[in-house]
């Protein structure tokens, strides 16, 4: 495969594989405890070394509420803008359980059926 | 939102940028979006560097966040693949389908008139360069002009159609052929696509 034309499959791949890994990210992350929007985005950045736009995290945010995953509180500071803090559902938690073992799953599929030669 | 006004006017501009982007999904995702942005933009420019001025927090803070165009896609995708059932959906489908059918209908009946058409003026260009004295259309009198497809009849009268004339209206012939293939090969696709 031509150089130009392997990177584009690369980074087409990677841009899929990345879609279901941010969701379980942030449910990760929310499973752990809640979390307002900027800081969810800083903490994906921290701990993933992922480079993606801030407004990602809000469509997958909107996407996983309209799921029913996630519910929102409203906290407003004495100093500075409101924060708006996400939560887990039951339903979320469910789910991030599915998908957390769908994740061990295809992790050791992946590392079962690794070539060594490579 | 802002002090500064090139920094209200630049998130301004970006939130409603992002509202047209966001027309295509439901009312709620869109309130929640355009709410989420406004949150995340306040607190990224509060925790930004004060010693830049608020213009510039805000056109950093937006360019984090992207182009809306870019991470709102999966949304508008979403709500295009599984549009929530709404009361009365049955009824609204029906009317729907009987719409769509009925404006198919009409596209089919345009590409089936401009095929005949197109075949008609192919038919008159072949015939009127084969037997030109038979085939083509004939000046009767002043004001009586006379098409003859098949050449089959003795009609008298003198062409009109010169044979240059003749290839022009085969060539416009073959066009509105080829439109009206491309036409029924679009709506066939369409309707490939619905089954």
């Amino acid at each position: 495969m031509k150089p130009g034309k392997q990177a584009a499959f690369l980074a087409n791949w990677t841009s899929q594989a990345r879609k279901g890994f941010l969701e379980l990210l942030v449910l990760n992350l929310l499973g752990r405890r809640e979390h307002y929007g900027y800081e969810l985005v800083e903490r994906i950045r921290d701990s993933s070394g992922i480079e993606i736009n801030d407004g990602t995290l809000y469509a997958i945010l909107a996407r996983l509420q309209k799921e029913g995953f996630i519910q929102h509180r409203w906290e407003h500071l004495e100093k500075g803008p409101a924060r708006k803090y996400y939560d887990l559902t039951p339903d979320g938690k469910n789910a991030l359980k599915e998908m957390r073992a769908v994740w061990e799953d295809m992790a050791g599929a992946v590392r079962k059926s690794g070539a060594r030669n490579v | 939102m802002f002090e500064d006004i090139e920094a209200e006017r630049t998130w301004r501009r970006y939130r409603l940028r992002a509202e047209l982007i966001l027309g295509a999904v439901s009312r709620d995702i869109r309130r929640q979006l355009i709410e989420d942005l406004t949150a995340h933009v306040r607190e990224s420019v509060a925790q930004d560097a004060c010693d830049l001025p608020e213009a510039e927090r805000v056109r950093n803070a937006l360019a984090r966040l992207g182009d809306p165009a870019d991470f709102v896609a999966p949304l508008i995708a979403d709500a295009v693949v599984k549009a929530p059932p709404r009361a009365g959906s049955g009824w609204r489908a029906a009317l729907a389908a009987v719409a769509i059918g009925g404006a198919r209908a009409g596209r089919a009946a345009v590409a089936l008139g401009t095929a005949g058409i197109g075949a008609l003026m192919g038919i008159l260009s072949i015939g009127n360069i084969v037997a030109p004295d038979r085939i083509g259309v004939f000046r009767l009198s002043a004001d009586d002009f006379q098409v003859r497809l098949l050449g089959l009849a003795e009609g008298g009268g003198d062409p009109v159609l010169a044979p240059s004339l003749g290839l022009a209206v085969g060539a416009l012939g073959a066009v509105l052929m080829w439109r009206a293939a491309s036409a029924a090969q679009r709506l066939l696709s369409e309707i490939m696509m619905d089954l």
